[in-house]
């Protein structure tokens, strides 16, 4: 496993048609047990119990989340920010630039929670969910 | 965050013709262009633990009715609405929002522009305070805030939030104050994997509604005003309740002794407005949404008493929608009901309902494009009416945004919005 691996598992996944690959949800070894109601509660502004990471607006891996996790469309998520945010309840996940920055983003936040494509799976972080 | 290039190219591509209104979208534009610009260089300076966002939403959009005899607004707060000329004024609004962050402190401020009691064009500060982050659950606040009423009192600026047009005005409507200027506290308490949330506020704020048939306006002074808020988001569903009390000052804005209607009597400022002074208002709100992803549902009613005043009404609204991709269509039915035996009666107000169609189509993940055709009754939902006839009594002049030729009378609405957010 080396950068230029995950290099290329992010090019792919920007690149790859959205409806391949499993996405996991990942946090650090000592990050929080979450289910998929509380993650899809923090991933929509409704609760700000982990600090969500998103993937950038062009990601594919992104939209396939939001498609996975809670069923929404880019645009109802944003709508869905747009939302909280005009309410002046919230502010949106940060946004790193690919997987390896998720990653170590997770790793060394205990409050942080991400998700990358399973295959960018290593041993720095811990599995919480697997979205087929 | 929302913010780029979809902001200007989109705003200048749905750029609405010229038309009679006093409204310029021109100067909107380069208003938008000129702060989108700004608030981008900002946004990149941003480090460390000091942190800044900024955002924003807008709407441009026209709207037109089968009436030349009154006018259809958004807010009891514009001055003019549309009529059977297409106006570009009553649903045109832009939105900046800028939140300044350290550590668990914060200051967020909401810049709103749009065609108020006096104006076409009026930069308000809708927001201005501090935000303590006392846990990840509960934040504390003091400034110029939301008013937590409705479901929806808190973003309903924000047109690409919702799946409407319009908010319904049988409910949103009711209320001419969308802040409090006090103290306020957020609580998001876990209840299992739902999430309930208590938000009081206290403070005092102030507002007025138009009255243009007599050229003036009515300024509304609420004073130890208290409310609280409970959402309770389980799953696809949100259940919500409001409710308020606040002492409530009425006030006739700019107007001399004597009052001329034309091609009515004389009456005098005290008959004119009898219910100009001081009472207590109530407001209770009971709201249910459903939103699976494509099938959304939402419902909400709200009922405002005054005491004493024995002024009491009553609004509710169903809607229904279905997303067939990026095209959702839409069904809202609004019913307003103002209390058969109270003041409001006797002035004239009465029982009306709504009916209207929709479409929103998602032109990007940020930006969508909506038409909308409703009928309605004329009722307490316009302005600039004709004057009443003479033979009313002065109590019924006191609700002047009221047209008695129209009475019975349904009026068609068609209306197209632009909705961005940035």
């Amino acid at each position: 496993m080396n950068t230029k691996y995950y290099f290329v598992a992010c090019v792919a996944s920007l690149v790859v048609s959205s409806s391949f690959g499993q996405i996991v949800v990942i946090t650090g070894p000592n990050g929080p047990q979450l289910s998929q109601e509380k993650l899809s509660n923090g991933y929509l502004g409704k609760s700000f119990e982990f600090k969500p990471i998103d993937l950038p607006d062009d990601s594919a891996v992104r939209d396939n989340f939001y498609r996975k996790l809670a069923g929404r469309e880019p645009n109802q998520v944003r709508s869905v920010w747009a939302r909280v945010v005009f309410a002046a309840k919230g502010q949106p996940p940060m946004m790193l630039p690919n997987a390896d920055a998720v990653k170590k983003a997770v790793a060394t936040d205990p409050k942080a929670v991400g998700y990358i494509e399973k295959s960018a799976v290593d041993p720095t972080v811990k599995v919480l969910l697997t979205l087929e | 965050m929302y913010f780029g290039k979809s902001c200007l190219t989109n705003a200048a591509g749905e750029r609405p013709a010229r038309g009679e209104g006093h409204f310029e979208p021109l100067g909107v534009l380069k208003h938008i262009s000129a702060v989108a610009i700004g608030l981008m260089c900002l946004n990149m300076a941003q480090a460390g633990e000091f942190t800044t966002k900024f955002s924003g939403y807008g709407t441009l959009g026209a709207v037109k009715t089968s009436s030349e005899d009154a006018e259809l607004t958004r807010t009891p707060i514009q001055y003019r609405g549309a009529s059977d000329q297409w106006d570009y004024g009553v649903d045109s609004r832009l939105g900046l929002q800028g939140t300044a962050a350290y550590d668990q402190f914060s200051v967020t401020g909401q810049l709103l522009t749009q065609r108020v009691a006096n104006s076409d064009i009026r930069p308000r500060v809708e927001w201005l305070f501090a935000n303590y982050a006392a846990t990840d659950w509960l934040d504390v606040r003091a400034g110029r805030m939301v008013l937590p009423l409705f479901v929806l009192s808190d973003s309903r600026n924000a047109g690409f939030a919702s799946v409407w047009l319009r908010a319904p005005q049988e409910v949103y409507s009711l209320y001419p104050i969308t802040g409090v200027d006090g103290v306020q506290a957020i609580a998001r308490i876990p209840v299992g994997d739902s999430i309930l949330t208590v938000q009081p506020s206290y403070g005092h704020t102030h507002g007025s509604y138009s009255l243009s048939t007599l050229g003036t306006s009515l300024d509304l002074r609420y004073g130890k005003l208290a409310s609280v808020l409970l959402n309770w988001e389980i799953g696809d569903w949100l259940i919500h309740f409001g409710k308020s009390r606040t002492d409530l000052e009425t006030r006739v804005m700019s107007v001399p002794g004597n009052i001329v209607i034309p091609f009515g009597p004389t009456f005098t400022f005290d008959s004119v407005f009898p219910h100009e002074g001081q009472t207590t208002e109530y407001m209770a709100n009971f709201g249910v949404t459903y939103d699976n992803g494509q099938a959304v549902a939402q419902a909400e009613y709200v009922r405002r008493t005054q005491d004493p005043g024995g002024y009491e009404n009553a609004g509710y609204y169903l809607m229904g929608g279905w997303r067939f991709g990026k095209v959702t269509p839409y069904y809202v039915y609004g019913h307003y009901d103002p209390k058969d035996d109270g003041p409001a009666h006797t002035a004239g107000l009465i029982t009306g309902n709504s009916n209207t169609i929709g479409i929103r189509y998602d032109v990007s993940k940020m930006s969508a494009l909506k038409i909308q055709i409703e009928r309605r009754d004329p009722v307490n939902l316009f302005v600039n009416n004709l004057p009443p006839p003479a033979t009313h009594s002065p109590i019924e002049v006191g609700f002047p945004n009221q047209n008695y030729e129209l009475e019975g009378k349904k009026i068609n609405a068609i209306s197209i919005a632009y909705d961005f957010v940035f």
